[in-house]
């Protein structure tokens, strides 16, 4: 089918861009819900200590208040998407400003505030730990005393991600080691050895839409949940465990996530206008303030990068360390596997006989970090990428050929037992580098950076999609997974046409309502248009079956002579001749067809290997920036940056193009900007007046995208996931041009003139 | 005891000029522009933030861009106000937001009315901005998603078509 494309690849506009741009577009906010009630959170008010008491009385009394809700309203359970660590009410301690501790529903906005308010809540203060140093220390707090009794939810995936192992009696969640080769040997015959420290702050998600949820319970006690979530089908799952309910009494139906990045994945404010529907038998709406957004949601995970690396005299690398810890905030949510799979990518898509890795993930009393795009990835890179630069250049190389001379190669090893199928990072690193100009020398006070990327999927996840063909030639495809504003729809609806041979426009798509009955893990790592995409080709190819051996009876010539291409049945070849599909179709009924897909680990392992894991799919890239350092000020203004990746095939141009340039605008925050700053571990900016987003002009002046393909990816005609990719180099680019600029090393996100100045100053 | 607040009492009528509607809407002292146009349905005019950073609230007042929840429903009684939904006749679209269509200039969507209001108001006032002003007006507005790259040639088609 590839060669000849008709539909995919095309630069179709989203399917609801016209909603989209005339406003029409309803997010949770936006829902009529006729008689629903307020909700407000009560949030505690010191990050670490024993709740003595909650007296709701007053606010019981307040005219309007219809209930409150404190933890022994809520089912004893925790809720975690790995380690169930977390009470969506706790009854015994709060750990960290700003937890829920209680819930009220009013009849509107201001007697739900007021009634937030008259909550008494009574603490008995704890140490609070913000740092990781904090927590480590000789006979610090526990943050999670019952930490040996929470359940880990297994992982059954066919290649389970190690996660180390807990250290109880501690603040460790889990200590990850590695080693492969000797070291201490590697070491010893280097030429040359560095160490450098690096570290990233939590950076906040900042979805314009605030986080926010709606539920009913009808009056045979039918639940409906109206959510932004990235993961609608799991969060069916996850209600109907947590409130012991069977999953044919909830429903959950996605609402548009007015952006989500991560922050949205897995259960966040579901349970509580759950509780409340429950108890006032009425509607009721959650919706946060930003301010309330930044404290309860926190950012991603943030984490301090130790490395050493020996190389040879002819600029091979030899010898790597890496520690890693990094602070996963109060609670783990997806952490454990961020941390990890982060780890393994900081150790770069590089060549290294000997290696030796640990990686810590360590309660504190901040927000629980969060998935975001990218999963910890673009964290890693930072310090990944920065540190090779900084080899490449001290040994007075070039950071170009050195990452090419040491890059991964097809049918190369990983540290961790696994043989790499493909690797095209040299043709990324030359694309980006052509585009950026490598060769031609900076003008002074400028200068120009480049960075590799790696990312793995975890194998294990699924996706399931129906296509119908009705007779009038039109199409409908459904999908249990949501479109996050990357524009999967159009995309699921680009490949039910292309296989049906139907015009776009006559195909619409059903995205995110678990009444759908289609299992899907979830808009997250990458996946959507490659595991539901997959699944709309898989079950659009089993309706064309159904299509083409009806028209081999009507024709009475064998289906396999037979195409549907433009809305007709042509025999292969003769583009002349043919059938109308809707005339074939006329009182067939609806022809269905079901796909289903399932990440599995698509990598050999190295026989023997004590570890061996195995990932789903590897995607690789390069970032090169050119930037214009103020020396005076010590501001820097990015002028190109280049995001090339090797994405297997381009479903649809215009969608491809936006996530590269949001990815790149959103790392380029991260890597001048943005830091959610803790005084002690008091959130001290949580508005957007403090914590600053890239506007139009700090955005590079170009952005440019160099897609490279075809390609062999698993998602349809040859296509990778992409989604998260192109933010993953952006810092570690922008902070190599601003050393290249200005021989300042910044280790620390992000950039500030401050750190430059200081720099330039010693 | 809680005490009683000072000034919340005193819900009274408001009419304004909504999209070429006279409109009658309940407010309090207190209510916002943001919450008077979304009480009406007109929800295209979103909170990201209610401090004034974000923009995603944008509607037009007497035909400039403002920041709806800047702005306190009694205080613009009787005025003239233009939300998203009124940009363009029903079922016809806005030169912007045929161009935001085909540049794709969106992801999620949740900023794409406020940075159009935004748009429209500084195309109303210059026909034919350059690079530097489409950029510098959208920067009032924040978007998360789409790298505004898209956004300002967007608004750059429409000036060149004028």
């Amino acid at each position: 089918m590839t060669g000849e494309l008709e539909v995919i690849g095309r630069p179709a506009p989203k399917l609801d861009a016209v909603a989209k741009v005339t406003g029409r577009l309803r997010y949770v906010a936006d829902l009529d819900l006729p008689g629903a009630l307020v909700a407000k959170l009560v949030v505690s008010t010191v990050a670490h200590g024993r709740i003595l008491s909650v007296d709701a009385t007053e606010a019981e009394r307040l005219p309007g208040v219809r209930a409150v809700i404190t933890g022994r309203d809520l089912p004893r359970t925790r809720y975690g998407q790995l380690v169930k660590d977390q009470p969506f009410l706790p009854t015994d301690k709060v750990r960290y400003l700003g937890e829920p501790v209680a819930a009220v529903a009013a009849v509107d906005e201001r007697t739900a505030e007021r009634a937030a308010q008259l909550v008494r809540v009574e603490y008995e203060e704890l140490p609070a730990l913000s740092t990781t140093e904090d927590a480590l220390a000789e006979g610090a707090p526990l943050v999670h005393e019952e930490a040996a009794s929470y359940e880990v939810v297994p992982m059954t995936m066919e290649s389970p991600l190690p996660l180390g192992k807990p250290v109880h009696g501690t603040n460790v969640l889990f200590d990850l080691h590695l080693r492969d080769g000797d070291p201490e040997r590697g070491f010893a015959e280097a030429y040359r050895v560095f160490e450098e420290v690096y570290s990233v702050p939590m950076v906040s998600h900042a979805a314009m839409e605030p986080h926010a949820c709606a539920a009913e319970v009808d009056a045979e006690g039918r639940i409906t949940v109206w959510t932004p979530t990235q993961t609608v089908t799991r969060v069916r799952a996850w209600i109907a465990e947590y409130f012991d309910l069977p999953m044919e009494r909830v429903r959950v139906i996605g609402t548009k996530p007015g952006g989500g990045f991560g922050a949205k994945i897995g259960v966040v404010l579901e349970p509580y206008v759950v509780a409340l529907s429950l108890k006032t038998k009425a509607p009721v709406r959650l919706v946060l303030t930003r301010t309330e957004t930044f404290c309860m949601i926190g950012g991603w995970l943030p984490g301090q990068f130790r490395f050493k690396t020996g190389v040879s005299e002819d600029g091979r690398l030899l010898a790597r360390r890496l520690e890693v810890v990094w602070n996963a905030g109060a609670y783990s949510n997806t952490s454990p596997v961020a941390s990890a799979n982060a780890a393994l990518v900081a150790l770069g898509p590089y060549r290294a006989e000997h290696v030796e890795l640990s990686s810590r993930l360590v309660y504190t009393n901040l927000p629980g970090a969060r998935p975001y795009r990218g999963l910890a990835a673009t964290q890693a890179n930072w310090a990944a990428e920065r540190h090779i630069d900084s080899v490449a250049r001290g040994l007075g190389q070039d950071p170009l050929e050195f990452r090419i001379r040491n890059r991964l190669r097809p049918g190369d090893r990983t540290p961790w037992g696994e043989v790499i199928p493909e690797a095209r990072i040299e043709e990324c690193l030359r694309a980006a580098a052509a585009e950026i100009g490598w060769s031609r020398s900076p003008r002074p006070g400028s200068g120009k950076g480049i960075a590799a990327m790696w990312k793995m999927t975890l194998p294990g996840f699924v996706a399931q999609c129906r296509v119908e063909l009705h007779e009038d030639a039109s199409v409908d495809v459904y999908s249990g997974s949501i479109d996050i504003g990357t524009g999967s729809e159009v995309v699921l609806g680009q490949v039910a046409a292309e296989v049906l041979g139907v015009p776009l426009e006559h195909v619409r798509v059903h995205m995110g309502d678990t009444a759908f009955d289609l299992e899907d893990s979830g808009a997250a790592a990458s996946r959507t248009a490659v595991y539901a995409g997959s699944a709309t080709l898989q079950a659009s190819t089993r309706v064309k079956e159904q299509v083409l051996e009806l028209a081999a009876q009507e024709l009475g010539v064998p289906a396999g002579e037979l195409e549907l291409r433009r809305g007709w049945v042509k025999l292969v070849g003769r583009p002349e001749s043919g059938l109308p599909l809707a005339t074939l179709l006329q009182g067939v009924g609806t022809l269905s067809g079901q796909g289903e897909f399932r990440g599995v680990a698509r990598t050999e392992r190295v026989e023997g290997h004590p570890v061996g894991w195995r990932f789903a799919d590897w995607k690789f890239g390069a970032c090169a920036a050119d930037v214009e350092v103020d020396l005076e000020t010590g501001r820097v203004g990015v002028g190109r940056v280049v995001v090339a990746h090797d994405i297997g095939r381009v479903l649809n141009r215009l969608n491809v193009e936006t996530q590269a340039q949001g990815s790149v605008v959103m790392g380029t925050g991260a890597a001048l900007y943005e830091q959610l700053v803790f005084e002690g571990a008091q959130l001290a900016n949580p508005s957007f007046m403090e914590y600053l987003l890239p506007t139009a002009l700090e955005a590079p002046r170009e952005i440019v995208p160099v897609l490279i393909e075809p390609g062999t990816g698993h998602g349809p005609f040859g296509s990778l996931g992409f989604g998260e990719l192109p933010i993953i180099a952006v810092a570690a680019a922008l902070g190599n041009a601003v050393a290249a600029a200005t021989g300042v090393e910044v280790c620390d996100l992000p950039i500030t003139p401050e750190k430059i100045l200081d720099g330039l100053e010693a | 005891m809680a005490r009683e607040p000072a000034v919340w009492h005193g819900e009274f009528e408001l009419k304004l000029r909504v999209n070429g509607e006279e409109r009658v809407v309940r407010a309090e002292p207190d209510t916002l522009l943001l919450d008077a146009v979304r009480s009406l349905g007109l929800t295209g005019a979103r909170r990201g933030c209610e401090t004034g950073y974000c923009g995603a609230c944008t509607v037009h007042l007497d035909g400039q861009a403002v920041r709806s929840c800047l702005q306190l429903a009694v205080r613009v009684r009787g005025r003239t106000v233009t939300t998203i939904e009124g940009l363009s006749e029903p079922g016809r679209l806005h030169p912007l937001q045929r161009a935001f269509v085909e540049r794709g200039a969106m992801e999620c969507g949740y900023c794409i009315p406020g940075m159009i209001m935004l748009a429209a108001g500084l195309l109303a006032e210059h026909a034919r901005p350059s690079p530097d002003e489409v950029r510098r007006t959208l920067a009032s507005n924040l978007c998360r998603c789409t790298g505004y790259q898209k956004m300002v040639q967007a608004v750059l088609d429409v000036a060149a078509a004028s």
